[in-house]
């Protein structure tokens, strides 16, 4: 992958906004499933979307991708232990058969027209994603959701307000305190 | 808009280095040789050029045109530059003046530059032609042009001509008109401004030009058959008469012959170098000739990803001189080179919309500065300008750049939500300056709906509504009260209705209403939170059995069990036919117990595919079962159609029933809901597509099979279309009825233009489908 990572490119005049992500180009400097899954990246018709509102519904989420092409599936993250929708989804394009690789060109097209625009009055991310394989639509975070939503200071209505470990830690004080107390 | 509004714009993107992808941050950690460094800096000039900057365009010019001369020994700089050289002229050719100006003064610095440089546009050059990419050679040859003052006797010139006698060489031999003759005949043509540009004083050239505007006249203009197929508007309320580039271009430019070639318009860049230079003669190049060979494969190959004429190509007029002209009159040389530069930059930089919009709002800074009104300036402010001066608005040329792409047909370029994406950064990047030139195109396109193509019509509604969904859903409603009166089947009425929908199914009920006037309430559809299934109401008679056959499918128990169930029912059913209460059981269960989302819907499909089957089993049945699924999904049908579409890809249900449930509806809603027209459109492309994909791995038998299959799908379409009356309607509603249909079938039959176009698709005898058919199959020519 070293040509992807390394290689002078100067045959545009400006950056593109279809590339790898940042974190899969970083993973892919340090393990072989980094590269993997960068090399995987270039043929995938897999989008990841992230920092959806949690009541974002895949109708909506299929109303504003189905612009790009045929979607195949799309598959909602969920919260590890309450099984609600966490913020993040996987829309996989669909590939039909005379149509030279379709799918990823739409998932790339994903990310260079819509990556940045909003959905539901929410700023919506998205990259290319190396395939969704089953328990990757569960968060990964501690308390069941995305980890990004644990720490999270700020009061984000959308996403289950203050991030769970500030709420969960306002807590432990509280009972700390009074223990103490005691 | 505030002139640091503009510098901040234009300085938003300078964050990496350009060129890389999005992981070029991890490079600054690298420490760079001296070379990237002096490249890198080069490259930034040269890339940057013309933009606003603390230095004068003149330093810049000298600064990267002495750096590429210093370094012209080094082969990283060197190869390094001249791709970006290249990057510029295809990617962003608004510059392309600029940087014939560096490369002139890299010449005088060293001839050596001079030399690699044309040595290295003209083997690009042939390669291009080689490769057919003619969107490619157009740019080049416009900065061979430009560079003409370093080239050889008459080494431009030349090349211009060898373009020319191709072109007319092509059309001359064909009756019919050849897209890639057109082409490059208007791009040889749109390059000879370019080659007065920076030889303003040599009479010579100007004479050749005017030999080129000769030789020109011998290419016999063809007119396509297809020209209605391609207007956005059309009938007699149209609001301007449709005029093709090729129509436009000769004329345009011996105008600009008999004004001595005085090009008041474009950047003077013979002033800008003249003092570097001095009066020192230019070091000359030879630039050998251009070989185009075998012209019938390019004609053959010549698509719309190669070049912009594959149909023909018009001008899509936004902004009508109402008041003020705002734009350049459409049959000026300016406004095709306008028109053309925002074009390419839209077409060749894709893959970073921000960058293209910035261009784009900012490409005045590209011409003469007198040509435009301050940027920004509204429109109401235009009355204040002094008598004489320029009215157009930078921002009204872009816009109306974009939706002419956006509105271009038989089909688009990109993706829609390109367009729209582009649309949206603009407001992003200058609210103040885009939003009210945004906001009259609205206006335009909605004053003239009555005139709008079908297909126009829903990517209006397509893009409006994403739009908005960007921008908090605000709109100014009120402007629109009046039409709420409308007919049902009014355009605008059927537009405002479904432009909520639109935007409903981008976020959700209560949050569209918030945002709607009291008098456009009423206009909400009702959206259940979750639809009722009828089977397990009270009032129902099969409460109990409806109950056992969703215990039967959530506990996957016996089949026996479940077919004992259907039985009981098929017999206490008052229905005639008994079937197609059993139909209406399984199907409608299946979407209850999968109603929570599409996923759900497409698992449970799967899941009770062999129940669903056993029910589906003929034509008739099917079109049980597809009323079934609209009925439960009555109030949110555009989920129904959906799941219509799942089943039809998962085999359950044929094409042809979700055909005839389409036109068995009272409301036409084909043509007065997007879920209907987009439903039919879906339908359609499934059957095109699995026709196509069957005759990939079929033997010949099952191949005319299914090709068969799909001809009579798409002929029972325009006849169906053909069939629709309003009967039992008021007149009114009868006319726009009418409007529908006729649009419908044109918009159907110029998206299916490869099917329909085959003999024996069509067999309606109807006089305005023959008059359709006979423009679609000469739409590629």
């Amino acid at each position: 992958m070293n040509e992807i990572e390394n290689a002078p490119n100067y045959i545009h005049s400006t950056e593109r906004l279809d590339g790898p992500s940042p974190y899969i180009l970083r993973s892919a400097r340090y393990s072989q499933k980094g590269r993997d899954e960068l090399t995987a990246t270039l043929t995938s018709s897999t989008l990841y979307v992230g920092n959806l509102s949690f009541y974002t519904t895949e109708e909506q989420i299929y109303d504003l991708f189905s612009k790009i092409g045929p979607i195949k599936t799309i598959i909602m993250g969920l919260d590890r232990f309450s099984k609600t929708p966490c913020g993040f989804c996987f829309v996989e394009y669909a590939n039909r058969g005379d149509h030279d690789n379709e799918g990823h060109s739409n998932a790339v097209a994903a990310v260079r027209y819509l990556n940045g625009t909003k959905l539901d009055d929410r700023i919506i991310t998205m990259d290319v994603d190396p395939g969704f394989k089953d328990g990757r639509q569960y968060g990964r975070g501690q308390s069941g959701g995305q980890a990004k939503d644990e720490f999270r200071d700020e009061y984000d209505p959308g996403r289950g307000g203050y991030g769970k470990r500030w709420a969960q830690a306002a807590k432990d004080d509280e009972a700390g305190m009074k223990e103490m107390q005691e | 808009m505030h002139p640091d509004d503009r510098d901040n714009y234009s300085k938003k993107r300078k964050r990496n280095d350009h060129g890389g992808g999005r992981g070029q941050e991890d490079h600054s950690r690298k420490r760079l040789t001296t070379d990237e460094l002096t490249l890198q800096r080069l490259r930034r000039e040269i890339i940057e050029i013309g933009e606003p900057s603390r230095y004068k365009i003149s330093a810049t010019i000298l600064h990267a045109g002495y750096g590429f001369a210093t370094e012209i020994e080094n082969s990283v700089i060197r190869k390094g530059l001249l791709d970006t050289f290249l990057a510029v002229v295809v990617e962003q050719p608004h510059k392309t003046p600029l940087i014939s100006g560096i490369l002139e003064v890299a010449n005088s610095k060293s001839e050596s530059a001079g030399k690699f440089a044309i040595e290295f546009f003209h083997s690009t050059l042939q390669e291009s032609i080689l490769k057919g990419n003619w969107n490619k050679v157009k740019l080049i040859v416009r900065l061979i042009a430009c560079l003409s003052s370093i080239i050889e006797g008459k080494g431009t010139v030349t090349l211009l001509q060898t373009l020319l006698d191709k072109a007319i060489e092509v059309q001359q031999a064909s009756e019919s008109r050849i897209g890639f003759a057109e082409d490059l005949w208007i791009n040889a043509l749109l390059a000879i401004p370019y080659l007065i540009l920076n030889l303003p004083d040599i009479e010579d050239i100007k004479t050749s030009a005017s030999e080129l505007l000769v030789k020109a006249e011998s290419f016999p203009t063809r007119k396509s058959k297809a020209l209605d197929l391609v207007q956005p508007f059309f009938g007699e309320k149209r609001p301007y008469d449709i005029k093709e580039v090729v129509q436009i271009i000769l004329p345009a430019l011996k105008r600009l012959e008999s004004s001595e070639w005085k090009l008041t318009k474009m950047m003077d860049i013979r002033a800008l170098i003249q003092p570097v230079l001095a009066d020192k003669a230019p070091t000359k190049h030879t630039f050998p000739a251009i070989a185009i060979p075998e012209t019938e494969e390019y004609s053959r190959t010549y698509n719309n990803e190669n070049g912009l004429y594959k149909y023909p190509r018009i001008f899509y007029q936004n902004y009508l001189p109402v008041m003020y002209e705002t734009v350049p009159p459409v049959d000026t040389y300016e406004s095709l080179i306008m028109r053309d530069l925002a074009t390419d930059i839209m077409i060749n930089m894709d893959f970073n919309r921000k960058e293209v919009t910035r261009q784009l709002i900012t490409l005045d800074l590209f011409f003469n500065n007198q040509v435009f009104a301050e940027p920004g300036i509204s429109f109401d402010r235009l009355s204040t300008i002094p008598e004489g001066s320029s009215t157009w608005k930078i921002e009204d040329v872009a816009v109306e750049a974009i939706l002419s792409l956006m509105f271009q047909l038989p089909e688009m370029r990109y993706k829609s939500v390109y367009y729209d994406s582009l649309l949206i950064e603009a407001c992003i990047m200058a609210p103040q300056a885009i939003a009210p030139v945004f906001g009259r195109a609205i206006r335009f396109l909605y004053s003239n709906l009555e005139s709008a193509d079908v297909e126009v019509f829903h990517r209006i509604l397509d893009w409006f509504s994403h739009h908005l969904s960007n921008f908090g859903f605000t709109w100014k409603w009120q402007e629109w009260v009046k039409d709420i009166e409308l007919n049902e089947f009014h355009p605008r009425k059927v537009f405002m209705k479904q432009l909520i929908v639109k935007e409903v199914r981008l976020s959700y009920p209560q949050r569209v209403k918030d945002t709607l006037p009291d008098e456009f309430v009423s206009l909400l559809p009702d959206f259940q939170e979750e639809p009722i299934f009828k089977y397990l109401e009270a009032e129902s008679l099969f409460q109990n059995e409806v109950h056992g056959l969703i215990s039967c499918l959530r506990e996957k128990k016996s089949s026996e069990e479940f077919y004992n169930t259907l039985n009981q029912i098929s017999e206490k059913t008052e229905l005639e036919p008994a079937q197609k209460e059993v139909t209406d059981v399984v199907v409608s269960s299946v979407c209850y117990l999968g109603n929570r989302s599409l996923s759900h819907a497409n698992s449970w499909i799967g899941r009770a595919m062999e129940y669903l089957k056993s029910v589906c089993d003929d034509e008739v049945s099917m079109g049980y079962a597809v009323a079934s699924v609209m009925e439960y999904w009555k109030e949110q049908q555009f989920i129904g159609v959906l799941i219509l579409d799942q089943m039809l890809k998962q085999n359950v249900i044929s094409a042809l029933s979700i055909v005839n449930w389409l036109f068995e509806d009272e409301q036409r809603i084909i043509f007065t809901t997007n879920h209907g027209w987009e439903a039919l459109l879906r339908t359609l492309t499934h059957v095109k597509e699995s026709a196509n994909e069957l005759t990939i791995e079929a033997d010949t038998t099952s191949e005319n099979n299914s090709l068969d299959a799909r001809d009579k799908i798409f002929g029972l379409v325009i006849d169906k279309l053909v069939a629709i009356q309003g009967i039992d309607l008021d007149e009114e509603s009868n006319k726009w009825i009418e409007w529908w249909k006729r649009g419908g079938i044109k918009a159907i039959m110029r998206k299916f233009h490869d099917v329909f176009s085959q003999d024996g698709v069509v067999n309606s005898e109807d006089a305005y489908v023959l008059e359709i058919l006979s423009q679609v199959k000469a739409l590629g020519n």
